[in-house]
C-alpha cells in the first residue's frame, strides 16, 4: 500500500516537470478556424471563432470576429489574450488568409500550423 | 442434529451457455461431492476446524501427484494459523490469505464445482468452509479472472474472440472516463476539430466541471446499482427505472450532466460489470478512480501515468511466491487468446506435472 501511494506522488512529483497544457474546461476556451493577417505599416488580424450551438435538428455553427492591431508578429497572441481576457486555441485553424510577403516566416513564427494557406 | 440444509440450486452469478448448472451449497460435505463426483481419483483433502466458537470445518482440497505439496503447506499453515472467534463465511480467510492492501484480486470465489475441478487439474488448491456456498480458489492469477468455464465448453476461435473483448472492455472501464477528461479540460489536440466541437456543444450548458461531472455519475451509478443489489427482486426493477430516468432524460434535461457524460460513464461502467468476480470490479472501480483524478490534474500524461500505476501493480503482485503475471510460454497459449494443441499442458510454474492429456 505504502509502495502504491509513494509511486503516485512520484508521479504527481515527475508532472510538475513536464509541460503539462494548462486547465481549461472547453466552455472556457476560444476555438479559432479562420485567421487573416493583413500587413501593412502595421499588422492586421481578424481571428473567426466557430462556437457550436446545439438545437432539436443536431448542431449549428455560429461564429464571433475578434480584431486586433500589431507591430510586431510575435505579439499575436500575448496580444489578443490581453485585450480579450479569453484563452484562445489555435490548434484547430483550417484557413489562414493573409497578404504579406513571407508567410511562412509568420506562420512559423506564431507557431500556428493551418490546414490551408491563402494569398489574398 | 435435524439437517437444515438447503437443495442443491442453480448458479445465480458465474452464468454460463454450456456446462453444468448446479452450484455449491452452505453444506461442505455437499460441496466437496460435488467436485469429488468429477474428480474421482487422487482428489485428497486437508480438515481443519477454525474458530473458537464456531469449530468451523475447513477443508483444502488438492490433487495428490500435480498440486506442489509446499503450496499445500502453506495455504494449511496460514489458516492453521488463523486466531478468531468464528468463522463465518470464506471471505473471513482472505485476510489472512491475501495482501488485503492489493487493490487487484489474488484469491478467487466460485460457486462452480466445474469451476473448481479445472483449477484442480491446473495444479491450484481449492478451500471449501462449512456454511458458506463459496469455494476459494487459490492461487488465481491475472489471466485467471478473464476467463469462464464457456472458454472451455466452446471453440478456440470463438473463446479467442470473447477474451479480446474482455480484455479491451477492461481497459475501457478503467480508462475511458480519464481520457475523456484529458481531451475536454487540458489536450484538446488529440480529437479533431468537428469531435472537439460536438463534445463543447454538449458541454455548453452544464455548470459543473468535467471532472466533478464524472465523479457526480460515477457516484450516482454506484448508488443505483448498490440499491439495486440490495432491494427484493420486487422493487429492483422500480429503481431501475428511476435511476434511468433520472439519471438519463432528467439530468440531461435539467442541464446538470451533458449527455456524452452519460454515455461514457455508461459504458465504462457496463465494460466493468462483465466480469464475474466482484473483487475485480471493485478493484476496476478504484483504478477508474485513481485514473480519473491522475487525468484531471495531468492531462494525458496522468492517463499514461495511470496505466504505468496498472501495469506496475500487476507485475509487483505475488501470490504465495508465485507471480501474479504468468511468463509461462504455455500458459500465454491460454490467456489472451486460447491455442490449443496435441498435447495439452499445465502451468510449469504451479507444478511440475506438466502434461495434462495428448489428444491421439
Amino acid at each position: 500500500m505504502k509502495k502504491n501511494i509513494v509511486l503516485l506522488l512520484v508521479f504527481l512529483f515527475i508532472g510538475l516537470f513536464f509541460n503539462i497544457p494548462k486547465y481549461n474546461e472547453l466552455n472556457n476556451i476560444v476555438i479559432i478556424d479562420k485567421i487573416k493577417i493583413e500587413c501593412s505599416n502595421d499588422i492586421d488580424i481578424l481571428l473567426r471563432e466557430v462556437n457550436p450551438v446545439k438545437t432539436d435538428n443536431g448542431i449549428t455553427y455560429n461564429y464571433t470576429y475578434y480584431k486586433n492591431n500589431i507591430k510586431n508578429i510575435n505579439m499575436f497572441k500575448s496580444s489578443f489574450a490581453n485585450k480579450y481576457h479569453k484563452s484562445f486555441y489555435y490548434n484547430k485553424v483550417k484557413i489562414l488568409e493573409s497578404n504579406c510577403n513571407d508567410i511562412d516566416r509568420i506562420t512559423s513564427s506564431i507557431n500556428i500550423k493551418p490546414n490551408k494557406i491563402k494569398k489574398s | 442434529m435435524s439437517n437444515y440444509n438447503r437443495g442443491l440450486s442453480n448458479i445465480n452469478s458465474e452464468l454460463t451457455i454450456n456446462g453444468s448448472k448446479d452450484a455449491f451449497i452452505e453444506d461442505i460435505n455437499t460441496n466437496y461431492g460435488l467436485i469429488n463426483k468429477r474428480i474421482r481419483n487422487n482428489l485428497n483433502y486437508i480438515d481443519l476446524n477454525i474458530g473458537r466458537y464456531s469449530n468451523t470445518i475447513i477443508k483444502i482440497l488438492f490433487i495428490d501427484n500435480i498440486t506442489d505439496g509446499r503450496l499445500v503447506n502453506n495455504i494449511s499453515n496460514r489458516i492453521n494459523n488463523i486466531d478468531i472467534d468464528a468463522i463465518i463465511d470464506s471471505s473471513y480467510l482472505k485476510h489472512a490469505l491475501e495482501d488485503e492492501y492489493n487493490i487487484l484480486p489474488t484469491i478467487m470465489e466460485t460457486e462452480r464445482p466445474d469451476k473448481c475441478c479445472m483449477a484442480l487439474m491446473e495444479g491450484k488448491v481449492i478451500v471449501l468452509v462449512d456454511n458458506c456456498p463459496y469455494a476459494l480458489i487459490l492461487p488465481s492469477l491475472f489471466f485467471d479472472f478473464f476467463h469462464t468455464p464457456d472458454d472451455y465448453y466452446q471453440k478456440n476461435i470463438n473463446s479467442s474472440f470473447i477474451r479480446i473483448i474482455r480484455f479491451i472492455a477492461f481497459f475501457i472501464a478503467i480508462f475511458l472516463p480519464g481520457i475523456y477528461i484529458s481531451v475536454t479540460t487540458r489536450n484538446y489536440d488529440l480529437v479533431s476539430l468537428p469531435l472537439l466541437l460536438m463534445l463543447k456543444a454538449g458541454r455548453s450548458f452544464v455548470p459543473f466541471s468535467a471532472y466533478i461531472e464524472a465523479l457526480l455519475m460515477i457516484l450516482s451509478f454506484e448508488i443505483l446499482r448498490e440499491g439495486d443489489l440490495r432491494m427484493s427482486q420486487a422493487a429492483s426493477s422500480s429503481i431501475s427505472i428511476l435511476g434511468g430516468l433520472i439519471l438519463g432524460d432528467a439530468a440531461v434535461a435539467a442541464g446538470i450532466v451533458s449527455p456524452i457524460m452519460i454515455i461514457i460513464i455508461a459504458i465504462s461502467s457496463i465494460a466493468g460489470l462483465i466480469f464475474s468476480s466482484i473483487e475485480l470490479v471493485n478493484a476496476i472501480r478504484i483504478y477508474k478512480i485513481i485514473v480519473l483524478l491522475l487525468s484531471s490534474l495531468l492531462g494525458i500524461y496522468g492517463t499514461i501515468m495511470g496505466l504505468f500505476f496498472l501495469i506496475y501493480n500487476i507485475f509487483n503482485t505475488r501470490i504465495f511466491g508465485y507471480s501474479y503475471l504468468d511468463y509461462d510460454l504455455n500458459e500465454l497459449k491460454d490467456s489472451v487468446i486460447k491455442i490449443d494443441s496435441k498435447i495439452k499442458t499445465r502451468n510449469t510454474k504451479l507444478t511440475k506435472n506438466k502434461i495434462r492429456g495428448r489428444y491421439k
